[in-house]
């Protein structure tokens, strides 16, 4: 079984590597752009892997310990992973957010600053996912789920440093001659900014990440909620109800280095965080081991992780609680201890992988090593 | 060049940019006259909201207007909305709209000239 295990991480390692390379991402169009910056300039502020609640749902996150996203970010996420029990799959997420497509053009900036209801719907997401194993499976998991994140104190919108920066960044100087009037446009055209209101505001964004250093890890707290779907034979007409789940994570800054209050936490201590997690979910299709014959099962979880992390490197060590209550049959419940790390490889796709041990199962005790390496290639920026 | 028509013996015009998205913005409008020369800043007012001026008075003239959108963040693709509009006596219309996405920032140019009926 353990032989098993690392044979699959190591597939989905090389898999997903080759899967990067082989397939570029999409860029969106822009008109042609004044010379940019250079793409090193950037700031670094997709401090950690986006979070997909289909994918959550589906069991394809190396830690069970899900933490809240950072930021909310919107497109299409591919993934290569190992599932719970070890096998390879790879999947697609499209994400959205309906609240910003029919609400979109009226929301303004200020509105948002002072509105909870507000910022509360636009950090909503509606996620769509599927996996499949790979090789010659015929079985294929289908999710829809929802992601509120109704606390993000790390929201960039809500840093009233950066709206300065930003005011004053792309300002208009009584100097500045307006734009002439085109005649034969029949519609408002979009531009890039100039070259110089592009530095300042990269240099906005610099001085946010300095800041971001010592909060990256602030409060937040996520609630998610999906329902999953399954077909053993690839077949749409085929797919049966796997279940729904709900999930809850809080997460805060963890800074055990401080005598008192005031102080500020010491260097090496407050890119810590803290996160609590609870999942319940209902009537998922699982397969005793030896049979073929599907059951429903109950399932709760309750677990904690620490995460210590940078910029583009975090590991973590997560302990949980988990109940199994199969259909007509007696609930088991047993602990996990994992220990995972996550790469950024580069801008918007993670390498993830974690290893642990289930302790107390009635068939004995159990090595857990996952993988998973996400691409969410929507979210980059284009430097030209 | 988009055109727009208000009632010539309507009130005062007024003008209004919204950026939607959530996005971070600056903008400015001018008044230019017939053959788009001697552009003009169109005052605003406390509720952000550009007085073009009476309606008789601006005849076959192009407003313009300019907004520079800044992204919350530098990596990401951001969607953004611009919509004008005008009022004048209670009633609005919409003049132009303009939905994208942008990396970083965006500035977006437009204009129209005002037909009075």
């Amino acid at each position: 079984m353990m032989r098993h295990k690392l044979v699959g991480v190591l597939l989905s390692v090389f898999f997903s590597a080759g899967f990067a390379i082989a397939q570029q991402p999409a860029q969106p169009q822009q008109p042609p752009a004044p010379k940019t910056p250079n793409v090193f300039d950037a700031p670094l502020l997709d401090f950690s892997v986006p979070e997909s609640p289909a994918f959550t749902m589906l069991g394809v996150t190396p830690q069970d310990v899900t933490k809240p996203p950072d930021a909310v970010g919107l497109g299409v996420a591919l993934l290569n992973a190992t599932d719970q029990d070890g096998v390879l799959q790879s999947g697609i997420a499209i994400d959205s957010n309906p609240y910003l497509v029919f609400k979109g053009p009226k929301l303004t900036f200020p509105n948002y600053r002072g509105s909870r209801y507000q910022q509360f719907f636009s950090r909503m997401k509606l996620s769509a996912a599927t996996t499949k194993a790979s090789a010659d499976a015929q079985d294929a998991h289908a999710a829809v789920g929802l992601l509120f994140v109704p606390i993000d104190s790390g929201d960039p919108r809500l840093d009233a440093g950066l709206a300065t920066c930003i005011g004053e960044a792309i300002n208009f100087t009584p100097a500045q001659e307006p734009v002439p009037v085109n005649p034969n446009a029949s519609t408002s055209v979009a531009v890039p900014l100039a070259e110089q209101q592009q530095k300042a505001l990269l240099k906005c964004h610099k001085d946010l990440e300095k800041r971001r250093n010592d909060t990256w890890n602030a409060r937040s707290w996520m609630i998610g909620v999906a329902a999953a779907s399954v077909t053993d034979d690839g077949k749409v007409e085929n797919l049966q109800s796997d279940g729904i789940g709900i999930w809850t994570s809080y997460s805060r800054q963890f800074s055990f280095g401080r005598t008192n209050a005031s102080e500020p936490p010491k260097s090496d201590v407050r890119r810590a965080q803290v996160i609590v997690h609870a999942r319940y979910r209902t009537s998922e299709k699982v397969k005793p081991e030896g049979s073929d014959v599907s059951i429903d099962q109950d399932s709760s979880l309750f677990g904690a992780r620490l995460r210590v992390g940078a910029p583009e490197f975090g590991g973590s060590v997560e302990l949980s609680n988990i109940r199994n209550k199969p259909d007509g049959g007696k609930s088991e419940t047993h602990m996990r201890v994992l220990i995972g790390a996550e790469r950024r490889v580069f801008a918007g796709t993670w390498l993830q992988i974690a290893i642990g041990r289930d302790v107390g199962r009635k068939d004995g005790d159990d090595l857990v090593i996952r993988s998973a390496f996400r691409w969410s290639f929507s979210q980059t920026r284009k430097f030209e | 060049m988009l055109n727009t028509s208000f009632n010539r013996a309507g009130g005062p015009i007024t003008i209004t940019i919204v950026v939607g998205h959530n996005q971070m913005n600056v903008h400015r409008m001018f008044l230019w006259d017939a053959n788009l020369a001697n552009p003009e800043p169109i005052p605003r007012d406390a509720a952000e909201n550009y007085q073009v001026g009476p309606a008789g008075s601006v005849d076959q003239r192009v407003m313009s207007w300019e907004v520079r959108i800044a992204a919350s963040t530098p990596t990401t693709v951001e969607p953004y909305s611009v919509t004008v509009s005008g009022h004048q006596d209670g009633q609005t219309q919409q003049i132009d709209q303009l939905i994208g996405t942008m990396t970083l920032g965006v500035q977006v140019n437009g204009a129209a000239r005002i037909t009075l009926v």
